[in-house]
């Protein structure tokens, strides 16, 4: 008699256990904030990456006019493709810098290398997440035209998004 | 090179163009041939990784790069009483992009209208402009090449807007 009571309680504690394990396993699909540690829920675009203080100052070089500019151009795409959240990070920092009230593009000519090489990156890099925000912007110019469309930051869309 | 008749996409000659964007521009009408090679590039812009011109390509197989180089001083006064003096951009590749140009085997065509944009956001609209453009245009291969080249001098005064070129 006192096996049987020792043997039925120790199926009754496997049962339960089992029992909790799933239930804290399906509420973790459920709820992203209940997520066990070894289970990553951390999105592309507030994952860590490495180099975002070397994309915060390429960025920042974008709005010259020199050949440095393509240069952060080059190293911008670069840090982009090391990962997910490299790529996420170098198109929040450049949105927040682009994104701005009130840009005018032809006094400012900061503004306007900055969107024109801006703009390129987002384009090589596909980013559809903020095509509404280019959209937006698609007629900042330096107040010329040409069938280049060189004079125009909204010249992304022709040739980069497909 | 023409600045008149009927053109290409639209009429040549000095004129209020919505080819691409709202403009007072010249229009004029580059085409050409070579006698074999094809036409393989374009060179549109200025490419920021390699700081060279960008090799728009038309036709794998071609031999044969058309290039226009272009750079111009303009001076722009809007409604808005927003004034901007003389400004000089450096010369740069500007071949015209896929929009507004034609490749077929051993000829191509394309329109250009260069000029001021009539509005500008911020700024209103443009009342006056005085704008030296020089364009180099250019067909190469190797050391083969075929250039021609052009001035262009804008003025809008008035809502009167004339070009002169040679």
């Amino acid at each position: 008699m006192h096996k049987q009571i020792q043997v039925i309680t120790l199926l009754t504690a496997i049962v339960a256990t089992a029992t909790a394990a799933l239930y804290f396993k399906s509420k973790a699909k459920s709820d992203p904030r209940a997520g066990f540690p070894s289970e990553s829920i951390v999105s592309p675009s507030v994952e860590r990456c490495e180099s975002q203080d070397d994309i915060v100052s390429e960025i920042k070089r974008l709005s010259q006019d020199t050949i440095e500019a393509g240069e952060s151009v080059r190293r911008l795409l670069i840090i982009a493709r090391i990962s997910p959240g490299c790529r996420a990070k170098t198109i929040d920092e450049l949105v927040l810098e682009m994104n701005k009230p009130q840009l005018n593009s032809q006094a400012d000519r900061r503004t306007f290398f900055l969107w024109s090489n801006g703009a390129s990156v987002l384009g090589k890099l596909k980013a559809v997440e903020v095509l509404d925000m280019l959209i937006n912007h698609s007629n900042l110019s330096d107040g010329l035209f040409s069938a280049s469309m060189s004079q125009s930051t909204g010249y992304w869309r022709n040739n980069q998004y497909g | 090179v023409d600045f008149g008749g009927p053109g290409f996409l639209q009429e040549n000659g000095p004129q209020v163009s919505f080819l691409g964007a709202t403009v007072y521009g010249l229009a004029f009408t580059v085409s050409g041939s070579v006698t074999e090679g094809g036409i393989g590039v374009f060179e549109t812009k200025t490419d920021l990784t390699t700081g060279r011109p960008k090799q728009d390509i038309v036709n794998p197989h071609g031999n044969w790069t058309v290039q226009q180089w272009t750079n111009n001083t303009s001076s722009f006064t809007y409604d808005t009483g927003t004034t901007y003096p003389p400004h000089y951009s450096p010369t740069h590749p500007d071949a015209a992009n896929e929009d507004f140009r034609r490749v077929e085997g051993n000829g191509f065509v394309y329109a250009d209208v260069p000029g001021p944009r009539i509005a500008v956001n911020g700024d209103g609209i443009l009342k006056s402009y005085d704008g030296d453009w020089n364009f180099d245009i250019k067909l190469i291969r190797g050391d083969q090449q075929c250039e021609v080249r052009f001035s262009v001098k804008l003025q809008l005064r008035n809502a009167h807007f004339q070009a002169f070129w040679r």
